[in-house]
């Protein structure tokens, strides 16, 4: 025999079957029973809460000629042949593909008719609020008055897109969402008549997912024991839904709030070794982090207890932590989960975003990949310092084999500065207006600039080499700011934001940001009057000292790094191998190299 | 005459009949429906027994030829009570010849043996009109808005409708009559309530909330009001029961809206404006100044300010892509969850 769906087998037949609605339930049965029964009804709920089935039922229990109380017998030729949907007088009608107003008319040409089989014609018309505007109004005439031995059964999961002319004429019963205890009570009942083992924290984890939506419940049930061999457990059903368990979501929250990067890594390889897609492990993580927040809250009525049935270490994980760290990384979880659109690189980006998480203190201005100063300044300095005193060891270690080999370099480790000091050295060997005034002329010639490239001569080229360390280190802090820029301008001017928020900060160099834009008519207007003062006063308040925007186009852009590399590479192949050590260990960004004082590095 | 509904209904029942009703405003059905069979209850108290209901369409026949047709009866019934639908001719609706109007005065000078009603789904009468004016002053003549109700006419048909051993609760007739619910759609859900208690004598308020639905506008403003007297996680429980669609920029509008009216009624409320004059200043209606005056009593300027702030966040966050909407949702409920019971976030 083929194969039938559970949720098929398990669809009730009786309105002692029905899983919750008792409100629905209760009143039809007393209206079967003191012949009180309405005229048309209207079902209304989410799918898979019963209302097809109900409607079924009804249909059944008003011809049932051998009525068990209000029950249908379900042996009865009349309860038979309504179950095998052989009986003319009672139609089921699905309404997403019979919507229009000729199907609706050749409906109720029948209504005029007496029932031919059973005692009343039953009319259940499936997704009515897919019914045309046309074929309501068709239907309007003959829901209001329909002949005794008619009743109308109208289910729809939006019940607003029905109109009120059609919903006021019908008794209307709203279908609840089954909750989650009587949804998992009935998975136990259906598992216990299955050869497979099935955990109980597996029928907890499904009725959670499927959020009172029984038949839901049933097909995932379905689903996973196709999935599974003989045991269905919640790593099983985490699967079959293509996500994490909440076991493993609770360790990499456990991790982060330890501040334990490797195992967090250690988690997301596992995670990603299975295949999982990096939006809907954060959109887990949030869950996760939503229902701690409600747990924490000790908020009364809400699902976040159903957790606890399905995964033990919930409770353990969320203990010990404070609500406003919940807070903190939730919140940074939910801008990463936007932020991730816009990403290539979904799972580097979700695994950078996680690692910040670890470092503690977050700062909500800042982009979720990024940590802030305030997180320096605690367990990331102290992380700093200890990178620090390792690398200095290396260095001494490095210097006295340089010593054993004659080598006349010396490297002396108090002459390296934190990039603040030698921001403070640096000489500028050219006027900065060498560069700028034919740069701004062309601006203002063609309101976009063009690639930088152009403009490089050779006495400019070393004033660059050597105030490159600050040139970077306001970039970063621009990068770092970029939102907090917006922000202010957004408040001279929101028009100036919005055309100043299609282009992302590319680079700074001597008192100018240069912005790239994926479009031309954006770099034009940026530098436009008045967005161009705007933006310039915004830029120098931030800095401190007067500081210019530069649009760039993004293609242009690209053009100027591709020659940057080239002429890179070719500089870098001049360079000892020591020198390459010592730029690979501190950054290029803190290393000046001065070839003009005998090879000395600061 | 004019007449609320109700009262002509209990003139009916007291044997006080009238020869012609005017129903306007008629949109439900279910008044017309419930007038005709009091009527016909009526004429059978007085001996008149065997009556019926026909109903016509005025705009396909007159007014002569319906009276003439229903007269004495048919093959059925000794009596016929006409309903005749479409009497456009006396409300602002009709926008017809005058001398069409006129010729419907003629019923009030040949008056049938049986009642006669008359319906339009007009709005409002027209009273500039030489035929409202003839029917609003006839003795014979009732006029009724089918859509008007006192509200303690409302409860009374609403007690009625219920009937039984059932006790409601002055809150739980309150449920049941909050919105826009006609005359029609009361009686539907006051069935729908008897049935479900049947020989009960009570019913508690969640079995009641599970029966009758409220439109989700209503639910809405119950969650502000929740919302702005600190009921944040009873709130929060409402807004997850929404199944109408999305209703988040909806609640952040009349957040921020009750928000600012109630910061606004507060400061001019000190300086001894009177809720008329509050009301005229700030253009709302009288009773929703009162209401943000009783609410300004839980709140603070600075807690008023600080919400308005939040939701203006909350609302670009959304807007700006910066958070989902579910999400920014969730986490701003949570925030004010964890506030309320003092646990900081």
């Amino acid at each position: 025999m083929a194969h039938l769906a559970l949720y098929r087998q398990w669809r009730p037949q009786l309105f002692a079957d029905v899983v919750g609605q008792s409100h629905v339930v209760t009143t039809l049965s007393h209206a079967l029973e003191f012949g009180r029964l309405a005229h048309a009804y209207l079902f209304t709920g989410p799918r898979g809460t019963g209302k097809t089935s109900v409607a079924k039922i009804l249909a059944k229990a008003v011809n049932c000629e051998r009525l068990n109380g209000i029950e249908p017998c379900n042996s009865c030729p009349s309860c038979l042949g309504i179950m095998a949907g052989q009986v003319v007088d009672v139609v089921e009608m699905d309404a997403a593909s019979n919507r229009g107003i000729d199907e609706i008319r050749s409906l109720l040409e029948q209504v005029r008719y007496a029932p031919a089989e059973v005692r009343r014609k039953v009319y259940i018309i499936d997704e009515v609020h897919m019914l045309t505007q046309e074929a309501f109004n068709a239907l309007l005439k003959t829901l209001e008055e329909p002949p005794d031995y008619c009743l109308f059964v109208l289910a729809t999961t939006e019940v607003h897109k029905v109109p009120a002319t059609i919903a006021s004429r019908c008794q209307r019963f709203d279908f609840g969402r089954v909750k989650t205890e009587l949804v998992v009570d009935r998975l136990k009942k259906v598992a216990n008549t299955l050869p497979e083992q099935v955990e109980d924290a597996a029928l907890w984890y499904i009725a959670r997912v499927t959020e009172g939506g029984m038949r839901d419940a049933l097909s995932l049930l379905d689903q996973t024991l196709a999935f599974s061999e003989s045991r269905v457990g919640v790593e099983q059903v985490a699967e079959v839904l293509g996500g994490v368990s909440s076991e493993q979501i609770g360790s990499i929250y456990r991790a982060i709030f330890l501040g334990d990067s490797r195992t967090v890594l250690e988690q997301l390889d596992r995670i990603w070794g299975r295949g999982h897609d990096p939006a809907q492990l954060v959109t887990d993580l949030i869950a996760y982090g939503r229902d701690a927040i409600v747990l924490k809250n000790g908020v009364a009525g809400t699902d976040a207890d159903d957790r606890k049935n399905f995964d033990p270490t919930f409770s353990v994980v969320v203990q010990h932590v404070e609500l406003k760290r919940i807070f903190q990384v939730v919140e940074r979880l939910a801008r990463l989960q936007t932020e991730l659109r816009y990403q290539a690189q979904g799972r580097l980006y979700v695994e950078v975003g996680l690692l910040a998480l670890t470092s503690g203190e977050i700062d909500e201005k800042t982009p979720a990949t990024q940590t802030t100063d305030a997180s320096l300044s605690q367990p990331g300095i102290q992380m700093m310092k200890r990178e620090l005193s390792e690398l200095s060891a290396k260095v001494q270690e490095l210097e006295k084999r340089l010593s054993r080999g004659g080598g006349e370099r010396k490297l002396d480790l108090s002459r390296i500065d934190p990039p603040q000091d030698v921001q403070e050295e640096v000489t500028f060997v050219a006027p900065p207006q060498a560069i700028t005034s034919p740069v701004r002329a062309d601006v203002r010639k063609d309101q976009v600039l063009s690639s930088p490239a152009t403009r490089s001569e050779p006495s400019v080229l070393i004033a660059r080499q050597t105030d490159k360390a600050g040139d970077d280190e306001a970039f970063q802090y621009f990068l770092d700011q970029w939102q907090a820029l917006l922000e202010q301008i957004k408040q001279r001017s929101i028009q100036t934001r919005a055309w100043l928020f299609a282009g992302r900060p590319v680079k700074f160099d001597q008192g100018r940001l240069w912005v790239a834009f994926k479009t031309a008519i954006h770099a034009q207007t940026v530098m436009r009057s008045p967005h161009r003062e705007i933006i310039d006063e915004v830029l120098s308040h931030l800095r401190g000292t007067e500081t210019r925007l530069y649009a760039i186009l993004e293609t242009d852009w690209d053009n100027q790094q591709l020659s940057d590399a080239t002429k890179e590479e070719t500089k870098d192949l001049q360079r000892e191998p020591w020198v390459e050590k010592v730029v690979e260990w501190f950054g290029a960004n803190r290393v000046t190299i001065d070839d003009s004082k005998g090879d000395d590095v600061r | 005459m004019q007449k609320s509904f109700y009262q002509a209904i209990r003139d009916i029942r007291s044997g006080k009949l009238g020869n012609v009703y005017l129903l306007y405003h008629a949109t439900d059905g279910y008044p017309i429906k419930w007038l005709s069979e009091e009527l016909v209850a009526a004429m059978g108290h007085q001996g008149m027994d065997h009556a019926e209901i026909a109903r016509f369409s005025l705009a396909d026949r007159t007014i002569e030829e319906v009276i003439t047709e229903a007269g004495g009866g048919n093959l059925f019934a000794n009596y016929v009570v006409p309903i005749c639908d479409d009497f456009d001719f006396v409300t602002t609706s009709f926008k017809g010849k005058t001398e069409v109007a006129s010729a419907a005065l003629w019923l009030l000078d040949h008056l049938p043996e049986t009642p006669v009603i008359l319906t339009s789904t007009g709005e409002k009468l027209d009273e500039r009109r030489k035929i409202t004016k003839a029917f609003t002053a006839s003795q014979d003549a009732v006029v009724i808005d089918a859509s008007k109700h006192s509200s303690d006419e409302y409860k009374s048909m609403l007690r009625e409708s219920i009937g039984g051993d059932l006790a409601l609760t002055s809150d739980q007739v309150a449920y049941l009559m909050q919105g826009e619910r006609t005359l029609g759609q009361l009686r539907l859900e006051a069935d729908k309530v008897r049935t479900y208690a049947w020989n009960r004598t009570s019913i508690s308020d969640e079995e009641l909330h599970q029966l009758v639905h409220t439109e989700s506008d209503a639910d809405l403003f119950a969650i502000v009001a929740m919302i702005v007297r600190g009921d944040i996680g009873q709130a929060y429980g409402v807004l997850q029961e929404l199944v109408a669609g999305d209703v988040t920029f909806g609640l952040i509008a009349l957040l921020s809206r009750q928000y600012r009216l109630i910061a606004r009624v507060r400061t001019e409320a000190n300086k001894g404006y009177s809720d008329a004059q509050l009301a005229a200043m700030l253009s709302v209606h009288p009773y929703a100044c009162k209401v943000a005056r009783e609410q300004g009593r839980q709140v603070s300027d600075e807690q008023c300010e600080k919400r308005i702030v939040e939701l203006a966040r909350l609302e670009y966050d959304i807007k700006s892509g910066r958070l989902s909407e579910k999400t920014a949702l969730d986490l701003w409920f949570m925030r004010q969850m964890a506030a309320s019971e003092g646990k900081g976030a």
